[in-house]
């Protein structure tokens, strides 16, 4: 496969002694490296996809779970429809889900449709979009958790218990609304070192939003020159 | 029609023949050596399995060139281990440099050493262009590798030899 074909135009004077010298590194590569045999056998029969195997299929997973959540809340919805409170935290709440069940769907098509043996910048490029899309959707998922505790309130509450009631349902919407802030927050920001906000960023496999655009940004210009 | 027998040992003899390129791909994207055998593992690995998507309107260096630096590309981006290594024992690896005695001379392996030292400083896709210059790859197979034209190729290329040069004729003052 190595065949030495000429490289054209466009060299420096001299240009041809790094050339030389690489083929003097791989003649001595050729002579030295050994290949273990089995190992190589062993990888050939490998049966886990290692890459994209588990994702596609947790992405699938939640695309499922996301639709089936959505039917339920959308029957709720329908049923409940004289309760004001309910009705827009619902919709809310179905909101955020379709956004997430369309950032998972794409994910799950870019990670089905990436192939390898494409050219490196467009690969690169669909790896990066890949990463923006995991951040981005599990950033914004995080958004809706405050929404949550307003699908329980009662249509009519009793009037000695509802001061209380809000009182409670204020608390916890504003715990909630903090923490979906918080990570919103954070999991824009680079987290390579952030220990379990990394993990979970890692397990959904990207690392990080800006990294991902940054590389998008380099890739682009590597190809204007 | 091959069979799975016939593919196993055409893979085998491909591995074989281009063992020097990917250990020249590795050794260029990770210089740590814990994640050497991460690296080339990956790499075979998705040789092996992307065999079915292999394109014969384009040079089979073309196809392994592309899934290679891929695999290395995003191996140097991430620093994540695969975690699923083939392993016989700790230190049992796919490849192994074996001291083949009568090497190239002592000036040559120091001018490579600082060759190597040059591309492990370059950029991710700078990385990939050089070494597909250094393994003598014609402009429109870089080009048709890499994505971009092969102008951009000439011009990339011509920026990197100069620094390149640059660096050799500060540190040894060996060319020119």
């Amino acid at each position: 496969m190595n065949t030495g074909q000429s490289t054209g135009g466009g060299q420096l004077p001299g240009a041809d002694e790094f050339q030389q010298l690489w083929k003097v590194y791989d003649e001595k590569l050729q002579r030295s490296l050994r290949l273990n045999q089995e190992l190589l056998t062993r990888i050939q029969h490998r049966k886990v996809r290692v890459s994209f195997g588990w994702q596609i299929a947790f992405k699938l997973m939640v695309v499922g779970l996301g639709i089936g959540c959505n039917v339920v809340l959308g029957s709720l919805l329908w049923h409940f429809h004289d309760n004001p409170v309910f009705v827009v935290a619902a919709a809310l709440i179905i909101g955020f889900m379709s956004f997430a069940i369309a950032g998972y769907f794409m994910q799950f098509l870019l990670m089905v449709n990436i192939n390898l043996s494409k050219n490196i910048l467009d690969t690169q490029k669909q790896l990066a979009g890949l990463e923006a899309i995991i951040v981005r959707t599990l950033r914004v998922s995080f958004l809706q958790a405050p929404v949550w505790p307003f699908l329980f309130v009662p249509r009519v509450l009793p009037a000695d218990v509802a001061a209380r009631y809000w009182l409670i349902e204020a608390v916890v919407t504003i715990v909630l609304a903090a923490a979906a802030i918080w990570l919103y927050r954070r999991i824009t920001v680079r987290n390579a070192a952030g220990g379990w906000v990394k993990k979970m960023v890692d397990n959904e496999g990207g690392k990080s939003i800006a990294r991902a655009r940054a590389f998008i940004k380099e890739l682009e210009e590597y190809k204007k020159g | 029609m091959s069979s799975p027998n016939d593919k196993q040992t055409a893979f085998l003899q491909l591995i074989r023949d281009n063992k020097g390129i990917l250990y020249k791909i590795c050794h260029s994207y990770c210089r740590n050596k814990d994640d050497h055998e991460d690296l080339m593992q990956e790499m075979i690995y998705q040789l092996w399995r992307s065999g079915e998507q292999y394109d014969p309107h384009f040079k089979l260096s073309t196809w392994m060139y592309r899934i290679a630096l891929n695999v290395a590309i995003s191996f140097y981006r991430k620093q994540t281990r695969s975690g699923v290594r083939v392993a016989l024992g700790a230190e049992v690896h796919l490849m192994e440099l074996e001291d083949p005695g009568g090497g190239p001379g002592e000036a040559l392996e120091e001018k490579i050493d600082l060759l190597q030292q040059f591309i492990a400083g370059l950029g991710e896709l700078d990385k990939a262009l050089m070494i597909l210059y250094l393994e003598e790859r014609p402009y429109r197979e870089i080009a048709e590798i890499l994505g971009i034209t092969e102008t951009n190729v000439a011009t990339k290329l011509s920026r990197i030899k100069g620094r390149l040069k640059q660096q050799f004729e500060q540190s040894k003052n060996l060319f020119l």
